[in-house]
């Protein structure tokens, strides 16, 4: 009986690695190239003609780095990260770096929880339609998380070299390596 | 003993009240759920809205399946030992080895024939108030490969804990606390390393956790849950002794 249970036992075990191994073999597989096609994207180009023609959201941003946040009063880790956002622009604004935030619409009531959280917000705020904001959520791979805050990085050809959503100290490490690498020259 | 001749032995053993309401309601509230989904949306005409509604079958079933298995797993086992049943087996000459190899294919069957249920229910519904092809773009064959696998852990995690503790109210506390016990554990380890690093996903019940991330770095870690499942399915075989059941 030893013998069966030991059969039973490795067949289960064959069945559980073998399944689960050529699951996130393909997976990774498919994310790498998803992530591949999403950074041959010109995001910027995409986004200027996905958006409403703007005074600051346009062609000047062309040749620069951009650094962008979606952000809400209504969105509490917005706020929390919002001084960790403003080291960034204070370190690399003089590199020439454009800080856009984006939020919806209704600007009055993010600039009212600003000033309630008694806050700054170093960025550029500029309001938009929820479609308009839509095209930067759209750009979210299968695997990632989506929602607020959103923090996106486009390098000087408009190409998306960083995406992630949610407050963390972690993505915003990694933003600030990100910019000294796209800034090294400047 | 023949693996038919065991399963018959177990379905024997199955047919008390307690299984079957919990398969009642189980069954139930898959098929209601699917019975609304149905209804809501004949009118839909937005197939990604109508396959995104259907979608609720899945994660129903598989928010549920665990405590469903744990309910059935636990009390047999535990009922089993609690009533004498393995002792009275044993001495009426089933190996040891026969008895835990029951409790296996019958846990595992049993967790086949609900997965596939919800399956059915869910391609179903959704071909006929979406179509196949919108709802299986909503939950592809990756997605069930991984719910299969996490449901598979599951499976052998509970039954690993109703062989060890042997008795329905500590493997129910066991199972219900174990993820508790195992945030602890991080904790602890967090603040005497005076690490941020987090050792959950090398815990059992947490490492499950690896067979739904997504991208892996590191393919190793895979080995993490797959030791785990091994470890689930021998170790209480090695545990369970003859001199144990005096």
């Amino acid at each position: 009986m030893k013998l069966t249970y030991a059969i039973l036992v490795g067949t289960l075990v064959l069945v559980f690695a073998g399944l689960s191994f050529t699951v996130t073999t393909v997976s990774n597989k498919q994310i790498a190239k998803q992530t591949e096609e999403r950074a041959s994207m010109d995001v910027l180009s995409k986004s200027i003609a996905a958006l409403a023609p703007h005074k600051t959201f346009n062609e000047t941003l062309r040749g620069k780095v951009v650094v962008i946040n979606l952000w809400g009063g209504w969105c509490k880790p917005c706020l929390k990260e919002i001084p960790e956002l403003n080291k960034l622009v204070k370190d690399f604004d003089s590199k020439g770096v454009r800080f856009i935030a984006l939020s919806r619409e209704d600007e009055e009531s993010d600039l009212d929880a600003l000033k309630k959280a008694d806050l700054n917000f170093d960025y550029e705020k500029i309001p938009l339609a929820v479609k308009e904001l839509k095209f930067f959520q759209q750009l979210k791979l299968e695997h990632e998380f989506g929602g607020y805050p959103l923090n996106l990085i486009l390098d000087r050809e408009g190409k998306l070299v960083f995406y992630k959503s949610g407050y963390d100290k972690e993505n915003i490490k990694e933003m600030r390596n990100i910019l000294k690498a796209l800034t090294q020259n400047s | 003993m023949t693996l038919r001749n065991m399963l018959a032995v177990e379905l024997v053993k199955f047919n008390v009240p307690l299984n079957w309401i919990a398969l009642g309601v189980y069954s139930l509230l898959i098929v209601g759920l699917s019975i609304v989904t149905l209804n809501s949306n004949l009118d839909v005409t937005n197939m990604d809205a109508a396959a995104g509604e259907t979608i609720q079958i899945i994660r129903f079933q598989m928010n549920l399946m665990p405590m469903f298995l744990a309910v059935v797993i636990i009390y047999n086992v535990g009922r089993e030992f609690g009533t004498g049943t393995v002792k009275k087996n044993i001495i009426d000459g089933l190996k040891r080895g026969d008895w835990v190899t029951g409790k296996v294919l019958t846990a595992v069957l049993i967790f086949l024939a609900f997965f596939g249920l919800g399956l059915i229910l869910y391609f179903g519904v959704g071909s006929f108030v979406a179509s196949f092809d919108a709802v299986f773009e909503k939950y592809g064959w990756e997605a069930v490969c991984r719910d299969f696998l996490v449901m598979l852990y599951n499976v052998t995690l509970i039954l690993a804990i109703a062989l060890l503790t042997r008795t329905i109210i500590l493997g129910f506390i066991c199972y219900l606390f174990l993820p508790v016990l195992e945030g602890v554990l991080n904790i602890v380890f967090q603040a005497a390393f005076k690490s941020d690093d987090s050792i959950l996903l090398f815990l059992p019940s947490n490492a499950k956790s690896l067979l739904i991330e997504k991208p892996i770095d590191n393919m190793w870690m895979l080995l993490v849950p797959t030791v785990y499942f091994t470890l689930f399915l021998v170790v209480p075989y090695l545990f369970f002794k003859r001199k144990d059941l005096k």
